[in-house]
């Protein structure tokens, strides 16, 4: 494991009077693919918004390839790298694909040792999602949820990221896509991309994870190797309700 | 009316229909990406007549008339901006309704401003350049400039059509009008996006009004007029739709041209002055338009904006030390008479803090429990003073009998306008109530024969037993106190548990078998109904009335009093009523300039409470609890 | 015998088939699953069913009647009780409160009742409220406010509520989501005792295929709006058709395993 591309220290976040989340500490390394495991209202999609700073209230110290942006607006917290998909999509159901993927569209990037990260335009896109490549003037409006499913993860490869954050892809969606969506994970992860992988899906999750941390109510339980995770029912059970 | 007349009439209209195109397509905009209704759209288009005015004249020759119409536009949208960077920016998350308020203390302050540096007086423009004659249409002769104007609406709609389409500006709009949180997400400088949209829609206003400045003066009351135009047009040709705009633009400035053009007319014995009557034709279209489309002619239902709305507290029933409170607080009241010696104003504040009290608690019914933002409260509060003048003026009624008048002429005002307004939710209800406002108040206006229009009506007294001041303030304070536990009876009952489950989930409260419409219909009836009733007891505590009963800032009024006490609170109301109605009493009368200074209070209240005051409290107890 | 039977339902929006001639029927004490890939048409199926949409062609026949084109409200006092995807309940109120207005609404004959502007709502029907939500393992919150509840805990709310009007068909709009798998399991064992208890029928749309396995009576596929298959459980877990536009391989999901907790 190389070294950490983002680490977090003793995060918490706030809905009015509501805390959500008790300072879980965590980081990812360059390349990896981390599960966040936990129940309905653990905190997993807190965790990921508190990151985007998509949520006001908000302490503890997020720092993205060493420089701390714990105090940085969305947009400047996209802009170093960070990709965020949403759990509900939130696709622009009036733009067309090309027009989604477009609003996506930031400048090349690069790792702080210079080499570039993998970066992306529409027809490359269009090989990993052929659904995509058959409908670019199609309005989201218009699309089945599998494809906006698709759609809302190519958008945030489009600002060619180093790091994606990916709320909860396998909720609510049928089996094929969440199976899609399981190879187009390990397709990114082979072209250098890390993800953090919010999840309550074990079976996708150990698809696709190197490994995994467990939240409850707001507070990390578990972690260690998603391999480990798997094998053990005791702690599925105690705190994934399996 | 000849053919041709009407030919003719129909091109005037159409060169009117330029301008409220920019207007209504700036609203449009700023609305779509924002969020916010920003009623100070009329301001904009006022001043950019007034600058444009002054521009012009200042600045000689041809380039002086048309540079000074882009100055004025230009200078329209930086103040725009400024107001985005300096007021809007620090409101986004609080609650919708702090924010028009918050662009309904820009119009006051604007309003003032334009005084202060302009005058009361009209201020006229010159005539364009190039374009002072006529050319003969039809056997008439049809002004240039307006030929000129025919022709610069629909080019623009071109330009924005294509830099909505074809631009990646325009694709970032149209994603920020759907998900601004995602586009931020997505590496857009948002805050940025925002107030060059704003800019924008500021510069659209300002250069409608601008292109006005050789057609007509620039006088301090466009801003409101402007204004509930613009609304209708973005009502009709639906929120968010730049085409649309233009759609409702040119048929709402034709029915105007012809309403106008049509004059009088006799049908057998009555005589019909169709041209006093554009604000009701205008409010046919819309009417027709709403029942066939509720989102108007090619708008789509807005989507749930994601702003985590808070949600009430269960109601509970009042505890006793509340209870004895209030008991002692009306036995205090019930002893101000006493006083009436020592201080007569108390009792002439008095009366007046418990009007307040009723109208405030009347329209909490709808909007907190009902969730109906009704920005046109006193339309009911006006037909309630008229319902019990006229009675007395007319028919020489006695005052109980003018006083059940009353509550029954807003009752009818408020099952017709409440029938409409139920049907929408969110920002288009709280426009096309306040279109209806501006409705009653026209009506008021131009109806001199009945209402004495301007002068309204005078001479209003309470009769005996009632014609003294302690006797009347004891009847205003039965009828107050009746009202308000009345009203909060409601609210514990079935009914008013109708109601809220309405506004808490309409797709539940339906699939139970309630029928939300008509419940919401007819609390929003009860409402106007009981503002009635505030409404009779001012016409007889004044003893004149004018149209200013259902003016805007009355409405605006009110809802500063719910929003100060409250507004998920019962005795909210009551509570910001009196605290407002005495805090204007002391302070405003003080300068002329007391519109200006309401809109800084408000605006101060908006910005130190952005939750309101009770969502401030909590959210500083959240504060406490959170480490450091 | 069955309770509704769908008969050559359409519906399309600007041109594109959502529903496109689908018939089925649910009969009596039935579990039926509806599931297919999103968008495939199953929620404006349940949309048309209770109401909320009204058919482009063919006809819904609720207990021998024709209720196409109803409202919601209508459709429910007949005895159709619905519960959301999103679950729908009254934040502002307590979860007895919640139960109650669905009672007093179930309770009434004509919707003149809710016009009642004097009696203090608080104690009506409470004892039956309280007694419904006990059903559904709620009793104990019943003064709380609804707001400040689980997400699984109002879902629990949401079915008392649809329950209040004894229905003899429990429209579900993906019960479970977002629910771990035990909440998953308790609920619709919860579901399955008041189908057996109450005689009810229930339809319900699921991703989690955990869960369709191994509690549906029977499975019906929807497809770009036109059913594609019907049958138990193993009869669609085999259908290549289904596999291949649904299903997938099934890694991503657990294949029911009898016996498990």
């Amino acid at each position: 494991m190389s070294a950490a591309m983002l680490e977090v220290e003793r995060l918490t976040a706030w809905y009015g009077a509501a805390q959500i989340l008790f300072e879980p500490s965590f980081h990812i390394g360059r390349g990896e693919v981390v599960a966040l495991m936990g129940r309905n209202g653990a905190g997993k999609s807190t965790t990921l918004k508190a990151l985007m700073a998509l949520i006001p209230q908000r302490s503890g110290t997020v720092r993205f390839l060493g420089e701390d942006i714990s105090h940085l607006k969305p947009f400047e917290i996209a802009r170093r790298g960070l990709g965020f998909v949403p759990e509900d999509r939130r696709i622009f159901s009036d733009l067309t694909v090309l027009e989604n993927l477009d609003v996506g569209r930031q400048p090349l990037r690069h790792h702080p040792d210079g080499r570039p990260a993998p970066s992306w335009v529409p027809e490359k896109l269009f090989t990993i999602f052929p659904n995509l490549g058959e409908m670019p003037d199609r309005r989201g409006a218009q699309m089945s949820g599998g494809e906006q499913q698709m759609l809302t993860v190519a958008r945030t490869l489009m600002g060619n990221p180093l790091l994606v954050l990916l709320d909860e892809p396998s909720e609510g969606v049928a089996p094929v896509i969440v199976e899609q969506m399981a190879n187009t994970i390990v397709e990114l992860k082979k072209e250098g991309l890390s993800v953090l992988l919010s999840e309550q899906n074990i079976h996708f999750a150990q698809l696709v994870c190197d490994r995994a941390y467990v939240l409850e109510k707001g507070q990390l339980q578990w972690h260690g190797r998603m391999a480990d995770l798997a094998n053990d029912v005791t702690v599925q059970r105690r705190l994934l309700s399996v | 009316m000849s053919l041709e007349a009407i030919l003719f009439q129909a091109l005037n209209g159409l060169a009117a229909a330029s301008s409220l195109f920019f207007v209504g397509a700036g609203l449009s905009l700023i609305f779509g990406v924002t969020r916010i209704i920003n009623i100070a759209h009329g301001s904009f288009y006022m001043l950019g007549l007034y600058l444009a005015a002054t521009f012009a004249t200042k600045l000689v020759g041809g380039l002086g008339f048309w540079g000074g119409i882009l100055a004025a536009a230009l200078v329209v949208a930086a103040l725009g901006a400024l107001v985005e960077l300096l007021l809007l920016r620090r409101i986004y998350q609080a609650p919708e309704l702090f924010q028009l308020l918050a662009t309904f203390a820009l119009v006051l302050i604007f309003n003032d401003m334009a005084q202060y540096v302009w005058g009361p007086e009209d201020l006229l423009g010159p005539r364009a350049p190039g374009l002072r004659g006529s050319v003969e249409i039809l056997g008439r002769n049809f002004p240039s400039y307006d030929l000129f104007l025919i022709a610069i609406g629909p080019l623009v709609l071109l330009l924005l059509h294509l830099m909505l389409a074809k631009t990646r500006f325009g694709r970032l709009i149209r994603a920020a009008t759907q998900d601004r949180e995602m586009v931020g997400a997505l590496g857009v400088n948002q805050a940025m996006l925002f107030t060059v949209v704003f800019a924008l829609g500021a510069f659209l206003a300002g250069f409608g009004g601008a292109l006005q400045v050789a057609r007509e003066p620039a006088n301090l009351g466009l801003d409101l007029v402007v204004i509930s135009d613009a609304f209708v047009v973005v009502v009709v040709g639906g929120m968010g739709s730049i085409t649309g705009a233009f759609l409702a633009a040119v048929i709402i400035a034709e029915v105007k041209a012809l309403c106008i053009g049509i004059g009088l007319v006799h049908f057998g014995a009555v005589a019909v002055n169709f041209s006093k009557l554009t604000l009701v034709a205008e409010f046919l279209v819309m009417a027709i338009v709403l029942i066939a489309r509720p989102y108007g002619l090619l708008g789509r239902p807005q989507g749930a904006v994601r702003n985590p709305a808070e949600i009430d507290d269960p109601i509970r029933p009042a505890t006793w030390p509340l209870k004895a409170a209030s008991a002692a607080l009306l036995i205090g009241l019930l002893l101000l008479p006493l006083a009436d010696k020592a201080s007569p104003y108390a009792l002439v504040l008095g009366i007046d803090v418990l009007i307040a009290i009723l109208f405030a608690t009347s329209l909490h019914f709808i909007m907190g429990p009902g969730g109906m933002h009704s920005f046109g409260h006193a339309a009911y509060f006006g037909l309630g003073a008229y319902g019990a003048a006229l009675m007395v003026k007319f028919l020489a009624v006695a005052t109980p009998v003018a006083l059940i008048a009353a509550p029954l002429a807003a009752l009818m005002g408020a099952l017709l306008f409440g029938w409409f307004a139920v049907r929408l939710s969110g920002v288009y209800l709280a426009m096309l109530t306040l279109a209806f406002a501006q409705i009653v108040w026209s009506i008021l206006f131009q109806w001199e024969e009945v209402t004495g229009g301007s002068n309204g009506i005078l001479g209003i007294w309470p009769q005996p037993p009632f014609d003294t001041r302690p006797a009347f303030y004891l009847l205003t304070l039965a009828l107050v106190v009746a009202g308000v536990l009345l009203l909060r009876c409601f609210l514990f009952a079935p009914f008013g548990y109708a109601i809220r489950a309405g506004r808490d989930s309409a797709l539940r409260a339906e699939s139970i078998g309630i029928n939300v419409k008509r419940v919401h219909w007819i609390a929003f009836a009860i409402a106007g109904a009981f503002a009635g009733i505030a409404g009779g007891a001012f016409a007889f505590a004044k003893g004149t009335i004018s149209p200013d009963v259902a003016w805007v800032s009355r409405s605006i009024d009110a809802m500063v009093m719910v929003l100060l006490g409250g507004i998920q609170t019962l005795a909210g109301p009551s509570v910001g009523a009196a605290v407002f109605t005495v805090l204007q009493d002391n302070v405003m009368r003080q300068t002329t300039f007391w519109r200006g200074l309401l809109g800084a209070v408000i605006l101060l209240l908006v910005l130190v409470f952005p939750g309101g005051i009770v969502g401030a409290l909590s959210k500083r107890m959240a504060a406490r609890r959170k480490p450091a | 015998m069955s309770v509704l039977r769908v008969l050559h339902l359409s519906k399309a929006f600007g041109g594109v088939h959502a529903v496109e001639n689908v018939s089925f029927e649910v009969g009596e004490g039935e579990f039926l699953a509806l599931i297919g890939p999103n968008g495939a048409g199953k929620s404006t199926c349940f949309n048309m069913i209770n109401g909320q949409l009204a058919p482009d062609a063919g006809d819904i026949e609720f207990a021998g009647r024709s209720i196409a084109g109803w409202k919601p409200r209508d459709i429910w006092r007949l005895g159709v009780g619905r519960t959301f995807q999103v679950a729908a309940t009254f934040g502002s109120m307590t979860v007895a409160e919640n139960v109650q207005m669905a009672l007093k609404m179930a309770l009434v004959s004509h919707h003149g009742e809710i016009f009642r502007f004097g009696a203090a709502f608080a104690a009506r029907h409470r004892e039956r409220a309280v007694e419904l939500l006990a059903q559904v393992g709620m009793a104990d919150a019943a003064e709380r406010a609804c707001k400040e509840l689980a997400y699984g805990d109002v879902k629990r709310v949401e079915l008392a509520i649809a329950l209040a009007n004894e229905p003899r068909l429990l429209l579900m709009d993906e019960p479970t989501a977002g629910m771990a798998p035990r909440e998953r399991n308790d609920l619709i064992g919860l579901v399955k005792r008041l189908v057996i208890e109450r005689r009810i029928s229930v339809l319900f749309t699921e991703h989690s295929m955990d869960v369709v396995f191994a509690h549906a009576d029977r499975i019906i596929v929807l497809a770009r709006g036109v059913m594609i298959a019907e049958g138990d459980a193993k009869v669609i877990r085999d259908n290549p058709q289904v596999q291949q536009v649904y299903l997938g391989t099934g890694r991503t999901f657990t294949p029911h395993v009898e016996g498990r907790v």
